[in-house]
C-alpha cells in the first residue's frame, strides 16, 4: 500500500513531536492504521522505527503481520520486535514463533528472546529444537527463553541438555534452570525446583556463583529439611558454599536456624564463630543471645569482638548488663565494642544499666557513663550529674557540668545560673552558655527565661556576664535589650564590648535607636565605629519598615568618615529599590577607594526601578555612574543600558 | 562465559580471608590467616584486598573511582569502556594511585569479565542506558556490583537485576550513597521509630531540571570512528539503533527517552529510596498515582498499600538543598538534604536525638556511614547492602510508575506484587521494552 507525501509528511511530523506528546493521540485503530502505511511505504529508517516504537503502545493484532514481514530486515528487526513484543494476544505469539524457522544469527538470537519475553509456551518444542544450534548465541538466548517460561516442560530440555552443553553456554543454561526453578517454587511444586537445584549443585566444574546460587535454592525450597544442608556447607572445607551457606543462613526464614547455629558456636573454630556471629547478629532473633554473650566473655578477640556486635545488632536490652562486664576488659578491643554497644542498644532497661554503674563505677568507668548518658540522652541522669559537678576529679566534674548542660531544660534554668554566676572555668562556662540559649530559643516563655537571665546578671563575675549578655541576644526581647543597653556602662571592658556587640548583632531593628544614640555619643573610637556599623546593619532587618531603613542609611551617611563604612552603606542602599537612595550613592561616585562599588550599586538600584518612579535622579546618577568607571567596561554597559532602557520608556 | 575451577577456588578462597579480617576490628587478623598473608608497614594484605574493575567511569564514575580507591582494602586493577580515551585516562588514574603499569584495558564488556576471573566486583558508571545490562553481565559473571543511579530504565530491567543478584548471591548495591549519610540517616530513622507518631506523608525531591515528558530526536549524524576509539554499537547497547554523534557518548543523552529516566528518575533514583526507607516501604512501591498537569511530576500525590503518601516535589519547599526527603506526621515533622549541616525538624528536641538515632541504627545495623564502605563490608560478609538490588528495584519501579502516569497523562494504579498495571494494558505495555540483539536478557 502507497500513501500520498502529504500524508506521510504528516505523519513524520506526528511521529516527530516526542515520544509522548504522542502518547496522547487519539484514536488507536486510526492512528494504528497510519503507522502501518509508514512500514509499507518506502519511509526512512527514523520514520519506519519511530513507527514501530507507537505500535510498541497502541498496536493490535492488526500490525502483527506487517511488523512480523520486517522480522528478517537485518536493520529494522529489533524495531520490529520493539512494536510486536508488547502487543496483546496470540497473533504476536505465532508470528514470533513462525519466525523461528526462518531466521538465522541475531535476528533469530532477538525473537527467541521476545518469545520469552512473552512466556509462550506454545513455543516450548521449537525452542527446545534449537537448544543444540551451532550458534552459541543462539543455545543462549533459547536457554535464558525457556527459563522465562519457567515451567516444569520448559526445564525438561534444559535438564537434558546440561551435561553436554558447550562451556560457553553452560552458564546460561544454568540460568535457564534456575528461572524455572524458582517459578516452580512459587506454584508450589517445590520437589521440581529441588530436583533442579541438587543437580545444579552437583554439576562439576560449575561457576562458583552458580554452585552458590543452587545451594541457596536447594535449602531455601526445602526449609526446615535444608537445616543440615546449610551446616554441612557452614562446616565444610569448600570455602566458596560456606560464603554462600553464611548469606543463605541469614535469609532463611525458619525459626530454628537460629537456635542451630547457636548451639554450633561454642563447637566451631574461631574463624567460623566470626560466620555464626555475623548470621546471628542479623537474623536478630534473641535466642541467640545467651550463646553470643557467652562467646564475648573468652575466647578469640576477634571472635568476642564480632560477638558482642551480633548480640547489639540483635537489639535487645537484655544484652546490656553482660555488656558493661566487659566495660573494662584488658582487650581494648573488646571494651571499646562493648561500650559502642551499649551506647547503641535501645530501651529504658538500658537507661537504668548506665545510671547504675554512673552511680557506682569508679572514675574511668563513670566518665565512659557520661558519654553514654549524653549520646543516650537520659535526662533522668540530671540528679546524678547535679551531684557529680562537684567531684574533686576535674575530668570528671566538667565532663558531668558539659553532659548536664546538653540534657538541660528549662527546669533546669535556675541550677545552670547558679552554676554560672560564679564560674571562671572557660570550658564549663561555654557549656552552660550554650545550654542556656538552647533552652531560651526553645522556650515557650522566652520572657521568663530573659527575667531568670537578667536577674543572674548582678551576681554574676565578668566571664559569666559575658555569656549571660550573649544568651540574652539569642533570647531577645524588650527587657533582654534593656539589659544589655544597661551593661554597655559596665565598669569592666570585656563586658562593656561584649555588650556593645550584643546590640549590634541584636535581632530586631528595635536596638537601631540606642545604636544611633551611642554612635554619635561614645567617647571611644571603637565604640563609636562598631555602634555605628551596627546602626547601619539594622537597614538590613526584615521588620524594619522600608522608609526607616532608608532614614537610617541617611543618618548614617552623615556620621561615615571612613571608606569601610562607606562600603558598608552602599551595601545597605543596594537593598532599597528606592531612588531617592541614589541621592546617598552618588557622592561615593567621586570617592576612588569605593567608587566600583557605588557604580555596582547606582546599577543594582536603576535596575529594581519602579516605572512610576522619577527618572532624573536615576538617569543623573547612572551617567555619572558610567562616566567614572572607566576600569570596569562591563558595568559602563550595563549602565548604558539601562540608560536606553530609559529613554525607550518615553 | 567460561568456567575455570582454578580461578573459581581462588576466589572463594580469597573472599574468605577478606570475609573474616571484615568482621574483626581495623582488619586484626583472626587465627586462621598465616603471618605470611599479612601486608608490611599496615597495608592490606594481598591477599585481603578487593579486586575491582571499572565498567564506563566518566564524570559521577571518577569521583567514585576516587572515593572506593581511597579504601585501604581495595584496589582496582581493570577499566571497561567502549572510549579509547576514557579508558586509557582511568588506566593512568588507577597505574598513578597504586603505582603501578598494569591495570588492563577492555573494550567489550563481554570479553572483559570473561578474561578477568580474577576480580571480585565491579564499579558500573556507564550511561544509565547500561547500568542495569551491565549489572546482569557482571553478576552472571560472578563479580558483585557498585552500579550508578538510576540502574534500570524499565520495570523489568529493575526485576531482572534483583532476580540475577538472587540466583547467584551476589552483592549489589545501587548508587544511592544518601541511605548511608548521617543527616538522611536520621531522617529516616526519626520516622521509622514512630518519633514522629505514625508518618501519614513523605515528600521527594525531583530533579530541578529536564521533564517528565521526554523526546526521542536524533542528533545529526557523524562519521562513525574505529571500535577501537569509540565503539557506537556497544554504547548504544540494547536501545534502539541510531547514528553515531559523539556528544550523546560525551553525555548529551538527557530528556532522551531511549536513555534517560526523566526529572523524576534523575532524583527519584536517591530521594524515593530515602522516603521510602523512612516509611518501612523499601520492600514495596505505592499503588496509586494522581497524574498533575504540569511538565515535570511536581506535586504528584502516590500513595502505598498502607496508606502513606509520598509526594514528590521539584522545588525547596520542604527542604533547603538538594535531593531532599521530608516525613510528616501527628508529632512533628523531619526533613534532610544536601548542603546543610544538619536536618531540619519541627523542634529541636528532635534534633537533640541526633547522635543517640544514629548510634542506635549503627549498633543495630552495623553498617558504616559510608556508602562504598557497605558495598565493600558487604562483599566480606555476604549480607545484603544498604541499597541492596530490591531496593533499587522497588524505589526504581515507583520511579517508572510516576514517569508512565506522566506520560499517559492519568492516574495509574499499580501492583507492586505482580509488578503490573491494574487493569491497564495501556501502562503495561509500558513496563518494558524490547532490547536490541544481542543484548537479551
Amino acid at each position: 500500500m502507497k500513501i500520498s507525501k502529504l500524508k506521510q509528511t504528516l505523519i513524520v511530523a506526528l511521529l516527530s513531536s516526542g515520544v509522548y506528546p504522542a502518547m496522547a493521540q487519539a484514536p488507536a485503530k486510526e492512528q494504528e492504521a497510519k503507522l502501518i502505511a509508514v512500514l509499507q511505504s518506502n519511509a526512512e529508517f527514523l520514520q519506519k522505527a519511530d513507527a514501530c516504537r507507537e505500535l510498541a503502545r497502541i498496536g493490535s493484532a492488526e500490525c502483527v503481520p506487517v511488523l512480523a514481514g520486517l522480522l528478517a530486515d537485518e536493520k529494522l528487526t529489533h524495531m520490529a520486535r520493539y512494536g510486536l513484543e508488547t502487543v496483546p494476544g496470540p497473533a504476536a505469539d505465532e508470528a514470533l514463533r513462525a519466525a523461528l524457522g526462518k531466521l538465522k544469527g541475531r535476528p533469530l538470537v532477538g525473537v527467541i528472546g521476545s518469545l520469552g519475553v512473552r512466556h509462550d509456551e506454545k513455543a516450548l518444542a521449537a525452542l527446545a529444537g534449537l537448544l543444540k544450534d551451532g550458534d552459541a548465541e543462539v543455545v543462549q538466548a533459547v536457554a535464558r527463553a525457556l527459563g522465562k517460561i519457567g515451567s516444569a516442560e520448559a526445564a525438561k530440555p534444559l535438564l537434558a541438555t546440561l551435561p553436554d552443553v558447550p562451556a560457553i553456554s553452560q552458564l546460561a543454561v544454568c540460568e535457564g534452570l534456575f528461572r524455572c526453578a524458582e517459578a516452580l517454587a512459587a506454584s508450589g511444586q517445590n520437589d521440581k525446583a529441588i530436583v533442579i537445584y541438587d543437580t545444579l549443585r552437583n554439576l562439576k566444574q560449575a561457576p562458583h556463583q552458580v554452585l552458590a546460587g543452587a545451594l541457596r535454592g536447594a535449602i531455601l525450597t526445602r526449609q526446615k529439611d535444608g537445616l543440615p544442608l546449610l551446616l554441612e556447607a557452614l562446616r565444610g572445607s569448600n570455602l566458596g558454599l560456606m560464603l554462600a551457606a553464611e548469606r543463605i543462613a541469614i535469609e532463611m526464614k525458619v525459626a530454628e536456624v537460629s537456635k542451630v547455629l547457636a548451639d554450633e558456636l561454642a563447637k566451631a573454630a574461631p574463624d567460623r564463630q566470626l560466620v555464626l556471629c555475623n548470621v546471628l547478629g542479623k537474623r536478630g532473633d534473641a535466642t541467640a543471645l545467651p550463646g553470643l554473650l557467652g562467646l564475648a566473655k573468652a575466647g578469640d578477640k576477634a571472635a568476642r569482638v564480632a560477638a558482642i556486635r551480633a548480640a547489639v545488632e540483635i537489639g535487645n536490652a537484655a544484652a546490656a548488663v553482660p555488656l558493661t562486664e566487659l566495660l573494662k576488659d584488658a582487650e581494648g578491643e573488646v571494651a571499646q565494642a562493648a561500650a559502642a554497644g551499649i551506647a547503641g542498644l535501645p530501651g529504658p532497661e538500658v537507661d537504668a544499666c548506665v545510671l547504675r554503674l554512673l552511680g557506682s563505677g569508679d572514675q574511668a568507668v563513670k566518665l565512659k557513663m557520661i558519654e553514654l548518658v549524653s549520646q543516650r540522652r537520659i535526662a533522668t541522669a540530671l540528679p546524678l550529674l547535679l551531684k557529680i559537678r562537684d567531684d574533686k576529679d576535674e575530668a570528671l566534674r566538667s565532663a558531668a557540668i558539659r553532659c548536664f548542660a546538653e540534657l538541660a531544660s528549662e527546669t533546669e534554668i535556675s541550677s545552670l545560673l547558679d552554676r554560672l554566676v560564679t564560674n571562671t572555668n572557660a570550658a564549663e562556662i561555654a557549656a552552660i552558655e550554650k545550654a542556656l540559649a538552647a533552652i531560651c530559643a526553645a522556650s515557650a516563655d522566652p520572657k521568663a527565661c530573659v527575667a531568670k537571665l537578667v536577674a543572674a546578671l548582678p551576681k554574676a563575675g565578668p566571664e559569666a556576664k559575658v555569656a549571660l549578655l550573649r544568651t540574652l541576644g539569642v533570647a531577645g526581647g524588650t527587657e533582654a535589650l534593656n539589659a544589655m543597653r544597661a551593661a554597655v556602662d559596665d565598669s569592666n571592658k570585656d563586658v562593656h564590648t561584649a555588650a556593645i556587640r550584643g546590640l549590634c548583632e541584636w535581632k530586631t531593628g528595635e536596638a537601631a535607636p540606642l545604636l544611633l544614640a551611642l554612635a554619635k555619643s561614645s567617647s571611644g573610637q571603637v565604640d563609636k565605629i562598631l555602634s555605628l556599623r551596627g546602626y547601619l546593619g539594622m537597614a538590613a532587618k526584615q521588620d524594619v519598615p522600608a522608609p526607616q531603613r532608608l532614614a537610617i542609611c541617611r543618618e548614617s551617611a552623615s556620621m561615615i568618615q571612613r571608606d569601610d563604612e562607606k562600603l558598608l552603606l552602599l551595601a545597605a542602599l543596594a537593598n532599597l529599590a528606592d531612588p531617592e537612595s541614589l541621592n546617598l550613592i552618588v557622592p561615593c561616585l567621586d570617592v576612588p577607594a569605593v567608587k566600583r562599588e557605588a557604580v555596582a550599586t547606582v546599577i543594582a538600584v536603576a535596575e529594581k526601578r519602579q516605572k512610576s518612579q522619577s527618572v532624573e535622579i536615576t538617569r543623573a546618577a547612572l551617567k555619572k555612574a558610567a562616566e567614572v568607571v572607566t576600569d570596569k567596561p562591563e558595568l559602563a554597559k550595563r549602565a548604558h543600558e539601562l540608560l536606553q532602557q530609559m529613554e525607550t520608556e518615553k | 562465559m567460561t568456567t575455570d575451577p582454578k580461578a573459581n577456588s581462588a576466589v572463594t578462597r580469597r573472599q574468605f580471608l577478606k570475609r573474616s579480617a571484615a568482621a574483626s576490628t581495623v582488619f586484626a587478623i583472626p587465627t586462621i590467616i598465616p603471618a605470611s598473608a599479612l601486608g608490611k608497614g599496615g597495608a592490606v594484605a594481598p591477599s585481603n584486598r578487593i579486586v575491582m574493575g571499572g565498567i564506563g567511569i566518566h564524570n559521577r564514575g571518577g569521583s567514585d573511582l576516587t572515593w572506593m580507591m581511597g579504601e585501604p582494602d581495595v584496589q582496582f586493577v581493570a577499566i571497561c569502556d567502549i572510549s579509547k580515551e576514557r579508558r586509557e585516562a582511568v588506566k593512568q588514574t588507577i597505574d598513578s594511585k597504586y603505582g603501578t603499569k598494569d591495570c588492563t584495558m577492555h573494550r567489550d564488556i563481554r570479553e572483559f569479565l570473561v578474561e578477568r576471573t580474577d576480580i571480585d566486583g565491579v564499579l558500573i558508571a556507564t550511561g544509565d542506558h547500561w547500568h542495569a545490562l551491565a549489572s546482569i553481565l557482571a553478576m552472571r559473571a560472578g563479580k558483585d556490583v557498585y552500579s550508578e543511579k538510576p540502574s534500570c530504565m524499565t520495570i523489568a530491567e529493575g526485576q531482572a537485576v534483583a532476580d540475577t543478584a538472587r540466583e547467584y548471591c551476589r552483592v549489589y548495591q545501587t548508587g544511592a550513597q544518601r541511605l548511608s549519610e548521617p543527616n538522611h540517616v536520621f531522617a529516616i530513622e526519626t520516622a521509622r521509630s514512630g518519633r514522629l507518631g505514625k508518618v501519614h506523608t513523605a515528600y521527594a525531591h525531583i530533579a530541578p531540571w529536564d521533564a517528565a515528558i521526554m523526546g526521542n530526536a536524533w542528533k545529526p549524524a557523524q562519521p562513525e570512528p574505529p571500535k577501537d576509539e569509540v565503539d557506537w554499537d556497544i554504547w548504544l547497547g540494547p536501545c534502539p539503533w541510531r547514528p553515531y554523534n559523539s556528544s550523546y557518548v560525551q553525555g548529551d543523552w538527557r530528556g532522551l527517552y531511549d536513555f534517560h529516566t526523566s526529572c523524576i528518575g534523575e532524583w527519584g533514583a536517591h530521594t524515593f529510596a530515602q522516603a521510602q526507607a523512612g516509611i518501612n516501604a523499601l520492600d514495596t512501591s505505592p499503588i496509586d498515582y494522581k497524574y498533575v498537569d504540569n511538565p515535570t511530576g511536581d506535586g504528584m500525590v502516590t500513595t502505598f498499600a498502607n496508606g502513606a503518601k509520598m509526594v514528590l516535589s521539584r522545588g525547596d519547599k520542604y527542604w533547603h538543598g538538594s535531593c531532599g526527603e521530608r516525613f510528616d506526621g501527628p508529632e512533628g515533622w523531619v526533613a534532610a538534604a544536601d548542603g546543610y549541616s544538619k536536618p531540619d525538624a519541627s523542634s529541636p528536641a528532635l534534633l537533640a536525638d541526633f547522635k543517640k538515632v544514629i548510634a542506635e541504627y549503627i549498633a543495630r545495623t552495623q553498617r558504616p556511614m559510608n556508602h562504598v564502605r557497605d558495598f565493600f563490608d558487604c562483599i566480606k560478609t555476604r549480607r545484603q547492602t544498604v541499597a541492596n538490588a530490591e531496593v533499587m528495584y522497588r524505589s526504581m519501579s515507583t520511579v517508572h510508575a510516576a514517569n508512565i502516569c506522566m506520560w499517559l497523562k492519568r492516574d495509574v494504579k499499580f501492583d507492586p506484587i505482580k509488578a503490573e498495571f491494574v487493569n491497564d494494558a495501556e501502562a503495561n505495555r509500558l513496563r518494558s521494552r524490547a532490547m536490541r540483539e544481542p543484548w537479551i536478557i
